[in-house]
């Protein structure tokens, strides 16, 4: 598997991260952020609970980033 | 069908029209209990198809292939009256039969099809294949729609959302509701 981005990001000369491959649609970012902080921030889940929740979707699925 | 999901559904109709909470489609059904994020949802999910980055029948034929591989017809259901799929289209699709669609669509469809259970293996020219033919604001919107159909269909089939076949003007939403 390649761990080469597979994007650039849309700030020059910087490593492209997550956030600015996403920023090629900024749009969808934005909105995307709004969203993902609402999962955080919102309801009466316990941020405990969601962060191991967090990490084990990112074990079972396998991703490292 | 878990007996779980049902009480939790009836205390979730419960719980809106007991507050006046706005429920009408079965999504908007299973998520009353959290207003805010089924807001935020419906606008970012809303995004891919009103950015322009991506055309709507590209979207249409990966959502609805992604909805045939995890066999979710409350997902399936569901159709784009712009993108205007034909009833042979639609079975191509269900099958995973792509070469009567173009260049761009194949290379799309060809993401669809590994995203919801084979994500490690689209590789650096699956991606170069639709970044050519889309370019990077059209592969954001479309990596990220892709993810968000398989989100989708989890979701509704962890929700037990009913079929509820619609025709949409302005997928996913008709008049402000999430279907």
């Amino acid at each position: 598997m390649s761990h080469t981005p597979r994007l650039n990001g849309v700030i020059p000369g910087e490593a492209p991260n997550f956030g600015t491959i996403l920023g090629h649609a900024p749009d969808v970012l934005g909105r995307f952020g709004a969203l993902y902080a609402e999962f955080w921030q919102g309801g009466t889940v316990p941020q405990t609970l969601k962060e191991m929740t967090r990490l084990r979707n990112a074990r079972v699925t396998d991703c490292g980033f | 069908m878990n007996s779980r999901n049902i009480d939790w559904k009836r205390a979730a109709i419960k719980h809106a029209r007991r507050t006046g909470a706005h429920v009408t489609t079965p999504f908007e059904t299973a998520m009353p209990l959290r207003g805010e994020l089924l807001a935020k949802y419906a606008q970012f999910y809303a995004t891919f198809w009103r950015n322009g980055h991506v055309p709507r029948r590209t979207l249409e034929l990966c959502r609805r292939r992604i909805a045939a591989i995890h066999d979710c017809a409350a997902e399936w259901s569901i159709e784009d009256a712009a993108a205007a799929l034909s009833a042979a289209e639609a079975d191509q699709v269900r099958h995973g039969r792509f070469t009567t669609f173009t260049e761009v669509e194949r290379a799309a469809l060809a993401v669809a099809e590994k995203i919801p259970f084979l994500h490690h293996d689209i590789d650096d020219g699956d991606v170069e294949r639709i970044r050519s033919g889309l370019g990077e604001a059209g592969t954001v919107t479309l990596m990220t729609a892709l993810a968000f159909f398989d989100a989708t269909a989890r979701l509704r089939i962890i929700m037990n959302a009913p079929v509820h076949p619609a025709i949409l003007t302005d997928t996913p939403l008709r008049d402000g509701e999430l279907y």
